[in-house]
């Protein structure tokens, strides 16, 4: 948004005062002037941290307020899908061999962390499609508006968390002392999740049909990805599933739960560096697009 | 005090605009490649179906001064906004802003309508500032300012859209930035809180807080700004002291309604071929008006009604010969009819003639001119008096001593 920022901090020691601070606007490109564009990303980022909590509470204390349930609707989608599964796994229609774990378990907590990758895939259109009206009128760290949609991810990840263990508890799953290392994969799932969001969230602004495709892809993905069954080996799904980026997460997240040593934990670090390579450059795109983004929203 | 650079200065700032959506998006996917190839957006030219929604536009704002944004809807005043306030960027030119700002573009911004007040207000607080304890601190000030008393702790969605104007100003106002972009708000709210939003803002002035004011109401910006800048499609027609491009504008503003309708009717035996009067009047000093009325059958004790309104079609003089008591008779041929008023003490602005001739009852209307002719009211500079009616009241102060008691 700042084009050139020029802290006269730098000759001046009141870096507190923000009346020393002289903004520059001009159609240039800030790329031009690397040093000042991360230094202003760096500042708003600083910046935002007290913004995204507010907004946070804001949201979260609106989404839930109406409801009889409360935050227990973080958790309903992933138990509602689950037990379809286990309906249709004791009816025979589908078969899914997971040894000693009780099949509820084993589902449960891969709709639970599926569910975790779709909210961070739509979190960033849809917090920036929820503030477009404040975009338009006021200028302030808009990084905020991102944390707060990434705290509301974990929020009711959190919540699923709570419920999952209640449940395995429940049915006396066979969890393993490596169980809280789960919190790794779900890391890596919420940043390729925000990684993709925010590369297409530009985009998605502009064009509608990037929503759309995203709610068409999501769906059957769930199928190309162990999410209700373990991966797939053999055949052309063995072989889409081994391509799958997020496979290694969900078989990861398998082992740390339940134990069972898998051939996947070197693929789940290189995607996780990937990730976060990819949400460094999904941010600078973004904050690049968001002036441009700005004067189209009201057309 | 040192030499410092003005708060706002707008060097030669162009902005072009799509009025196609389906180009605009295609063109913003565009400007974003633009972007991040590094090559930014300068540009001379137009695209197809663009539009320059401003052109080579270059004023300053000095610390502590007040600048007005005059213009027709859609002239760019709130593009230019924009631009100041680093929401868009420029096509050309350069702005430069020094020293914190915030703008008073939407006042419910961000505002949830299922939250209370008081949660918006923390909200908005922290989209305006950025240290909490300075947002804390006014949390309770706002509150007060804003008179909302117990609405405060109910759903902003219960609000009337008053009550959301009083809170969203009086959170803006308490964040104390060096530079306030007011949009066409201070018309907002009853008579008791505009008033305070008025002191409020001159403390703020006099504080030395610079303002850029968009406002339609030549009111508000004439007791209020130092300098204006009018604008018209996107180019600025005039820069200079606030009595002198308002003057000027108010006249462009008379000259094109009056072009765009003269509304007469007339059944054939009357006519009215002249109106005579002097172009300009100062206000309270004598008029007259002289209709020359060409008539094809003798009139008896015609009705005669003549009046003025303003440019939004107000009548504010109106006058019938019946009930004024004149005894008329028209003649076959050319007749002169003078009417004449001792003062017309109408406020400042451009006024136009309307002339009904009638025959026996108001309804039977042989002749309807509306718009027929145009006269101009002055008012001396600087006086800040509102309403339709320039009136000279005595004004009598007196004082009871505490100390006599």
């Amino acid at each position: 948004m700042i084009t050139e920022v020029s802290d006269a901090a730098e000759q001046n020691p009141a870096r507190e005062n923000p009346s020393a601070m002289t903004r520059v606007y001009t159609p240039a490109s800030p790329l031009r002037t690397p040093s000042a564009f991360v230094k202003s990303i760096l500042r708003d980022a600083r910046q935002a941290r007290i913004l995204a909590w507010r907004l946070f509470v804001r949201d979260i204390s609106a989404q839930y307020r109406q409801t009889a349930i409360g935050y227990l609707w973080a958790a309903v989608p992933s138990v509602f899908t689950a037990l379809v599964w286990v309906l249709l796994q004791s009816v025979g229609v589908i078969n899914v061999d997971t040894g000693n774990i009780p099949y509820i378990a084993y589902v449960l907590a891969g709709t639970m962390f599926w569910q975790l990758f779709v909210d961070a895939l739509n979190a960033p259109l849809k917090m920036l499609s929820q503030n477009r009206s404040m975009l338009i009128r006021v200028n302030f760290p808009t990084e905020a508006i991102f944390a707060s949609g990434l705290a509301q991810v974990l929020f009711s990840f959190a919540i699923k968390l709570v419920v999952l263990g209640v449940v395995l508890a429940a049915v006396g799953a066979p969890v393993k002392w490596t169980a809280p290392a789960i919190l790794l994969p779900a890391f890596s799932l919420l940043l390729i999740g925000t990684a993709l969001g925010l590369l297409l969230a530009p985009a998605g602004m502009l064009y509608q049909d990037i929503q759309q495709g995203l709610n068409v892809i999501v769906a059957p993905l769930m199928f190309l990805t162990p999410v209700i069954y373990a991966a797939v080996t053999v055949g052309v799904l063995g072989k889409i599933m081994r391509a799958n980026p997020l496979t290694p997460m969900f078989e990861v997240m398998r082992e740390f739960l339940f134990g069972g040593v898998g051939p996947y934990l070197a693929e789940f670090g290189i995607v996780s560096a990937v990730a976060l390579v990819l949400t460094a450059v999904a941010w600078l795109v973004y904050r690049l697009s968001l002036p441009i983004l700005v004067e189209r929203f009201e057309a | 005090m040192k030499a410092a650079a003005p708060a706002i200065e707008v060097d030669r700032v162009s902005k072009r605009y799509s009025r196609s959506l389906r180009r605009g998006l295609w063109y913003g996917v565009k400007d974003i490649g633009k972007e991040i190839v590094g090559r930014g957006q300068y540009a001379e030219t137009l695209r197809q179906s663009e539009f320059w929604a401003l052109r080579d536009v270059s004023f300053s704002v000095g610390r502590g001064e007040t600048v007005g944004l005059i213009g027709h809807n859609g002239a760019g005043k709130t593009t230019l906004l924009k631009l100041i306030n680093g929401l868009i960027k420029p096509t050309t030119g350069r702005i430069q802003v020094s020293g914190s700002l915030r703008a008073l573009i939407a006042l419910d911004a961000g505002f949830n309508p299922i939250l209370t007040g008081r949660e918006n207000v923390k909200v908005a607080s922290a989209v305006l500032s950025t240290r909490e304890r300075e947002a804390r601190h006014r949390l309770d000030e706002i509150v007060a300012f804003s008179e909302l008393g117990d609405f405060i702790d109910t759903p902003v969605r219960s609000y009337s859209s008053g009550m959301l104007a009083r809170l969203g100003f009086s959170i803006a106002v308490h964040m104390q930035p060096d530079i306030l972009l007011v949009d066409e708000v201070l018309a907002v709210g009853d008579l008791n809180f505009a008033i305070k939003c008025h002191r409020k803002i001159k403390e703020f002035r006099d504080n030395g807080g610079s303002i850029v004011l968009v406002s339609h109401n030549a009111y508000s910006i004439r007791s209020n700004c130092d300098r204006v800048v009018w604008i018209e499609h996107g180019v600025v027609q005039d820069v200079g002291p606030t009595a002198e491009v308002c003057d000027a504008y108010e006249a462009a503003v008379a000259r094109q309604d009056a072009s765009s309708t003269v509304d007469e009717y007339s059944d054939g035996a009357v006519t009215l071929t002249a109106v005579r009067h002097p172009d300009v009047i100062d206000s309270g000093a004598p008029f007259s008006v002289e209709l020359e009325l060409d008539v094809t059958r003798p009139l008896d004790r015609p009705i005669v009604a003549l009046s003025f309104s303003t440019q939004t079609g107000q009548v504010v003089v109106g006058n019938v010969s019946a009930t004024d008591g004149a005894d008329l008779r028209l003649e076959m041929g050319r007749n002169r009819l003078t009417v004449t008023y001792d003062d017309l003490p109408l406020t400042r602005g451009t006024y136009s003639i309307n002339v009904v001739v009638a025959d026996g009852t108001i309804n039977n209307q042989l002749l309807a001119a509306m718009k027929k002719s145009e006269f101009e009211v002055r008012v001396p500079r600087g006086d800040l008096g509102a309403g339709v009616l320039q009136l000279r009241p005595e004004w009598i102060a007196s004082t009871t001593s505490m100390l006599a008691q």
